[in-house]
């Protein structure tokens, strides 16, 4: 079984993708990092140990809620929401992103030896 | 969640953290298990993929931006611990902060509340007065013509009206009056004040309603306002009195205001505030020059913003109109000058207050060295700590943190202690002050301005003996420190050059103080020293002042001394009695004069006392030509004087003064006195001191007592015994030819030359020699201290020597030197130091030069014999070593 190339994750993406993650409904830590994990195919791999300092950095900056909620398995866990200035701020940070990706294809798109 | 509240709540905020990673743990372990892993390796893998559960946790933690705090919070709680550890090192560092801040403290109290901030009046930053001051100035005796801060009615009207630079112009005014209601009548201090007095103060007051304007104008029902202090003493704090209706000097007056304690203006005090419409046509010149009291005295709110040469310019242009219209009122030449209230009030008091907060500057910086020290020598003995700590990863960040928090601990404790001690020692410091030198509205306490700056001063102190040696002790690399096993082995002192630079500093600091204290001395020493050119002692004062403070004609002056001085002299245990106007050592109030047959140079002013004839053998004055005043000229009020040789010198030089004549200009101005007349010289006595005791004598003219009227007089009694003794004699006397005349102070000249010449300097030495005396106390455990710190690590070096045949005394001698050459050190910068600094003390001394060789020599020689006192016994116990022990010490 060949390894699935993984890659490091940009400076400031691990808040965009959780935000993104957690957008899509409360949701328990665990779950954040498992779905990451498979929605990138695996290719994106949270670092557990920042998964849990980002989640609550967010909470703190007022862009996550979090409450105690029950699982399905009966279990207390505590589950993350977007506050509506999350949901802004992720809208925001969704588009910044989203340019910055167009503008990094169109340079890579260039045809090598034309220009200049 | 705020951050105060994660703060708050991280208790609860780490029990749901680790519940959450646990909950992670659970389902990661959970899904490995289920895929067919062990379930051990599972948790661990599942541990692992989290990168630990408490970096987990921590990085969680550091998440929340409280981490530095708690951090802090553990760093206080340890720096406690090891204090409780060390009870005796922190005691003493607490203690020496406390001194040191409660000093400083105090000091500022005074300074904020009795200069900066004495006065509960609206704006009275702004508070100032202004006076007319002669250009002619001085002259060659060096007696001001004086200037007049004083004005007639009709003055302070022009000035009130005409003057732009001020927003108001009060104006107030002394006077004795009687105060009676049915319950009886009583003498009391009154000021009469415009009416326009309270609203310009903004004084609400304490009981009944404001004094406005309309209150004084004619028809209205006549009102006044009572002291705080009358109506504790005399009205039983009795609410109920507001509203009634009183007698006061002969008018029916309603008692409509109880003011507030600290409610004054007149800086004399007074019991009881008249407003009064100032009447144009009152003349109201005074007999007596010296304490005009029919003159109102202005107060007002200058504009802000605006420059002294502005406000005299407008004064100005008010005074000169004036000069033309009262010609007599005015010296030829003269400008009008401006002061602040708090300036007039304190006077030369403000330099000595400075002259206090350097003092008080200066303990402050030997406390700081010598915590500094303590601080210092007990980072040495913490090295070993210091380097652990380190080496298992604190960084020389948080340790210098860890070292300036303990002293910030230290610093909090001594904070604390040091108000304590500010609020004994202001207490202390309120008695020996000598009352009238600061403002009587000032109140002295520790106010939340003050413990601000005590605060202020705490975090300074900490900050600069904290910092000092945990920079020293966070200095070299750890391994060296790890390495060397022991302390400081062969001599090497570690910090010891630095503790011997704070040791040496903390020297010199006293030595500065120590001189200052001594030059105060000094000065009390000469001024009670001053050959007053008469003998002060066995002389009873008594001060009169008549009913109503009316002023007594000649004649009714006459009748009255005749009687007492008759009675008094006829008891038994007096030598001479008189009246005189004046108290020696002052001469009375000054005059230009004219003289026939002499020179009217420029020395032409001359201080004039009224007296009867037995004055020269109360105080003791000797007639060197001529002949003294006879009882009979006094009782014709014959038109005669005896003047003092440095009149009779300046005025008439080598030509006989007896027989010239002298025309006394001031007495022109006052209505009963004769005016344009010449007085004709019958005797020259010698000089006595007439300007206080620092100045030497000016001339001096001594004039009937039955040449005007004055509403006030004193009777001077030689005794042949106790002064005081004789006391009741004299009262009685008084009392017995006019039951109404009120004594208003009775005392021996002793005791007035102690209240009104050595209470200032008394008071400087009081508190120079308290802060010298711990300055110097400091110094000296700062030296026990370090040498003792010396010896301590130095004792198997010693053993050595001992071993190999060193004599105790040598070894005692090398001690000494080691802390004597520190004891030097400090000594030879601290009398350089002094030599600069003492000149800001010269306003504050007298007879005495401020590079005193004296005072210089005194204090080195008292500053060696403690040091000495302070190395034997370290050095003592380094000679004891025995080298048996010293060898198995290590």
């Amino acid at each position: 079984m060949t390894p699935i190339p993984r890659s490091d994750l940009p400076q400031g993406t691990l808040d965009l993708l959780i935000l993104k993650v957690i957008a899509l409904g409360p949701v328990h830590g665990y779950a954040i990092a498992r779905r990451l994990e498979e929605v990138s195919r695996g290719v994106v791999q949270v670092p557990e140990g920042s998964l849990y300092p980002a989640l609550h950095r967010l909470e703190n900056r007022g862009l996550l809620a979090a409450d105690w909620k029950e699982t399905e398995t009966g279990r207390d866990a505590k589950f993350y929401r977007l506050t509506r200035k999350g949901r802004k701020h992720l809208e925001g940070e969704a588009a910044s992103w989203q340019r910055l990706i167009d503008a990094v294809g169109l340079i890579l798109a260039m045809a090598e030896g034309g220009g200049g | 969640m705020t951050w105060w509240q994660r703060l708050w709540h991280r208790r609860k905020l780490d029990e749901e953290l680790e519940k959450e990673l646990q909950f992670h743990l659970n389902q990661y372990a959970a899904e490995l298990t289920a895929r067919g892993c062990d379930p051990q390796e599972a948790r661990r893998q599942a541990r692992l993929a989290l990168g630990g559960l408490e970096q987990a946790k921590e990085n969680c933690r550091d998440a929340r931006g409280t981490g530095w705090f708690e951090d802090v919070a553990q760093d206080f709680q340890h720096a406690v611990r090891t204090f409780r550890r060390e009870p005796r090192f922190a005691l003493s560092a607490i203690f020496a902060i406390a001194v040191g801040v409660g000093a400083t403290t105090m000091v500022f109290s005074v300074i904020y509340n009795g200069l900066l901030r004495p006065f509960p009046y609206k704006d009275a930053a702004r508070l100032t007065t202004f006076s007319v001051h002669d250009l002619q100035g001085a002259d060659v005796q060096g007696i001001g013509r004086g200037d007049r801060g004083g004005f007639t009615s009709a003055e302070l009207l022009t000035f009130q009206q005409e003057s732009r630079s001020f927003e108001d112009i009060i104006g107030f005014m002394s006077k004795d009056v009687s105060l009676s209601n049915n319950l009886g009548t009583q003498q009391v201090h009154a000021a009469l004040v415009t009416p326009n007095t309270f609203q310009s103060l903004g004084v609400e007051p304490l009981l009944g309603r404001n004094i406005i304007p309309e209150d004084a104008k004619p028809g209205q029902p006549p009102v006044f306002a009572v002291n705080y202090k009358l109506w504790q003493q005399h009205f039983d704090a009795d609410p109920k009195i507001v509203g009634t209706r009183f007698v006061v000097g002969g008018v029916p007056m309603t008692l409509i205001a109880i003011m507030p304690p600290r409610f004054q203006i007149n800086p004399e005090g007074c019991d009881i505030w008249i407003p009064t419409i100032p009447n144009p046509s009152d003349a109201g010149i005074s007999t007596n020059a010296a304490e005009p009291m029919h003159f109102w005295w202005p107060l007002g709110h200058l504009r802000p913003g605006l420059n002294p040469k502005a406000e005299s310019a407008d004064l100005n242009l008010a005074a000169q109109r004036l000069a033309k219209t009262f010609p007599k009122l005015y010296p030829p030449r003269f400008t009008m000058v401006t002061r602040h209230f708090v300036d007039v009030v304190i006077g030369n008091f403000r330099s000595m207050l400075y002259a206090l907060a350097g003092a008080v500057g200066l303990l402050l910086l030997i406390t700081c060295t010598s915590v500094a020290n303590l601080l210092l020598a007990r980072a040495t003995t913490r090295e070993r700590e210091i380097a652990i700590r380190a080496s298992i990863g604190a960084s020389r960040g948080r340790l210098i943190r860890q070292l300036v928090l303990e002293s910030f601990v230290l610093g909090s404790a001594g904070a604390l202690l040091g108000c304590v001690f500010a609020y004994w020692g202001l207490k202390a410091f309120l008695l020996v002050l000598p009352g009238g030198l600061l403002p009587a509205e000032a109140v002295m306490s520790l106010n939340p301005v003050v413990l601000l700056f005590a605060l202020g001063v705490t975090i300074v102190t900490a900050s600069v003996c904290g910092a000092l040696p945990a920079i020293h002790s966070t200095r070299d690399d750890l391994c060296s420190r790890l390495a060397s096993g022991s302390k400081g082995v062969g001599g090497d002192v570690r910090g010891g050059k630095l503790r011997a630079a704070l040791v040496m500093s903390e020297v010199a600091l006293s030595i500065v103080l120590l001189i200052g204290a001594g030059l105060m001395t000094r000065t009390l020493f000469a001024l009670t020293h001053v050959n007053l050119l008469f003998n002060p002692s066995h002389i009873l004062v008594t001060q009169l002042s008549f009913p109503g403070g009316v002023s007594r004609t000649a004649t009714e002056k006459k009748l009255f001394f005749e009687q007492v001085l008759q009675r008094v002299t006829a008891s038994g245990g007096v030598i001479a009695a008189a009246t005189t106007a004046s108290l020696p050592p002052y001469g009375g109030p000054g005059s230009d004069v004219d003289v026939t047959g002499g020179s009217n140079a420029e020395q032409s002013r001359v201080q004039i006392d009224l007296c009867s004839a037995g004055l020269f053998r109360t105080v003791g004055i000797r007639l060197l030509r001529g002949r003294l005043l006879s009882q009979g000229e006094i009782a014709s009020a014959q038109r005669v004087v005896v003047v003092d040789e440095t009149l009779a010198h300046s005025f008439f030089g080598d030509r006989d003064a007896v027989g010239q004549k002298i025309r006394f200009k001031v007495f022109d101005l006052i209505p009963d006195a004769p005016h344009n007349t010449y007085f004709e010289v019958v005797g020259v006595v010698n000089s006595i001191k007439n300007r206080g005791l620092r100045d030497s004598p000016a001339p001096q003219a001594y004039l009937p007592y039955t040449t005007f009227g004055t509403p006030d007089g004193n009777v001077l009694v030689r005794t042949s015994g106790d002064p005081l003794l004789m006391a009741k004699t004299v009262q009685q006397a008084i009392q017995s030819v006019d039951r109404n005349v009120s004594l208003t102070e009775t005392g021996s000249l002793q005791s007035y030359l102690q209240r009104f010449d050595y209470a200032s300097p008394e008071f400087g030495v009081a508190t120079f020699a308290a802060f010298a005396g711990i300055g110097l106390v400091l110094a000296s455990v700062g030296i026990f201290g370090l040498l003792a710190y010396i010896v301590s690590i130095q004792t198997h070096e010693i053993g050595v020597r001992l071993a190999l045949g060193a004599r105790q005394s040598s070894i005692l001698a090398m001690t000494l030197r080691k802390g004597m050459r520190l004891v030097v050190a400090g000594i030879l910068i601290g009398v350089l130091g002094s030599h600069y600094l003492t000149r800001f003390l010269a306003s504050q001394i007298w007879g005495v030069s401020s590079t005193d060789i004296f005072t210089f020599v005194v204090v080195v020689i008292v500053v060696m014999v403690v040091g000495i006192l302070a190395c034997l016994v370290p050095a003592y116990r380094a000679a004891k070593v025995d080298p048996l022990v010293a060898l198995h010490y290590e």
